[in-house]
């Protein structure tokens, strides 16, 4: 079980340069470290660096190699619209939660036909490193103690088995 | 220029080493113009990336992903491996292609290519297959005497078609 506290002691390290400790988080939005472990868990996927879905009839789909060796969570985003400004593309900054705790600052690049149901999305490592991890991604506090309480929240609202971590 | 001719020479002969051509394919790469290739490679060679996006609106829109090859490099053959069009008219295609690096090796490289509305956004994903020639083979069938006539085709563009003379 050292799960939970190994993840605690990484979302109090993303926050630690905000004012919003740890604890205020825990007090305020009452965050259950063992459910979000296990939705990080049940929700992991494999990262491609390009996947294709395209939902028209007589077409394909496609997926690239993977980004990384480990599956991972999506947990958090972050757009800046300045950025890259198209109405049906966008580009993002991702942090995900690898398999094995570790958090990634992925680019997403990401273009979506509406109408046609398509989606075209480009993922591009930017640091593992958990130093540099402020300087590609701004981490909001409220979305991403919100974003934390969705995936909590999702373990309890579905049944989602139980695993042993 | 003598130098850069040997590194082109060395390359193609790599390429087709242990290869059997039919006769006048034979003699095309025998008598490539090295020199003339050279300059072709250099004139079309280009910074090739992971992932590009193109896009008929301004260029704040258009995306280019991390470099494939730490060197620019030329395309020398791209063949259609898969082809699919929506009823809508998206067409996904893709592409093995032969890309020739500034270091004068050849990578084999697959091309998943997007077009939207006729070019009003087309998105290119690439990944390296293979850098082993040995490897290209299992790879993909490759025409090795087609290889040799577009390589005979790509010399005579120095001569036919307007391009400068580089200083290699």
């Amino acid at each position: 079980m050292n799960r939970k506290y190994d993840l605690q002691n990484l979302i109090a390290a993303l926050l630690s340069g905000h004012k919003m400790s740890l604890e205020t988080v825990v007090t305020r939005a009452g965050l259950n470290f063992e459910w979000i472990s296990q939705a990080l868990q049940f929700n992991a996927e494999t990262i491609y660096r390009f996947r294709m879905d395209n939902n028209s009839e007589n077409t394909c789909d496609y997926l690239s190699e993977p980004v990384l060796k480990h599956r991972g969570t999506l947990v958090y985003s972050y757009t800046d619209s300045t950025d890259f400004s198209h109405p049906d593309a966008e580009r993002r900054m991702e942090l995900w939660f690898l398999d094995d705790l570790t958090p990634v600052v992925i680019s997403a690049v990401e273009f979506t036909d509406a109408d046609n149901n398509y989606t075209v999305v480009y993922r591009q490592v930017r640091t593992r490193n958990l130093d540099e991890i402020p300087k590609e991604i701004n981490i909001v506090p409220s979305k991403f103690v919100a974003a934390l309480q969705a995936l909590s929240d999702a373990f309890r609202a579905v049944p989602i088995p139980f695993q042993e971590l | 220029m003598f130098k850069k001719k040997i590194e082109v020479r060395n390359a193609v002969d790599n390429l087709f080493c242990g290869v059997e051509l039919d006769p006048h394919e034979e003699k095309l790469v025998k008598n490539l113009n090295c020199d003339h290739l050279a300059q072709v490679f250099q004139h079309r060679k280009e910074i090739v990336y992971a992932y590009s996006i193109w896009t008929e609106e301004a260029s704040c829109c258009e995306y280019r992903g991390e470099q494939l090859f730490p060197f620019p490099a030329t395309l020398i053959c791209p063949i259609l491996h898969m082809i699919s069009v929506s009823e809508s008219g998206i067409i996904s295609e893709r592409f093995i292609e032969i890309w020739l690096t500034d270091d004068m090796r050849f990578v084999l490289v697959s091309n998943l290519r997007t077009d939207i509305n006729d070019g009003e956004f087309i998105s290119a994903y690439r990944e390296v297959k293979a850098t082993d020639l040995d490897e290209f083979q299992e790879i993909i069938d490759l025409d090795y005497n087609m290889l040799a006539r577009l390589l005979a085709e790509m010399a005579d563009e120095y001569t036919n078609s307007p391009m400068p003379t580089y200083e290699l």
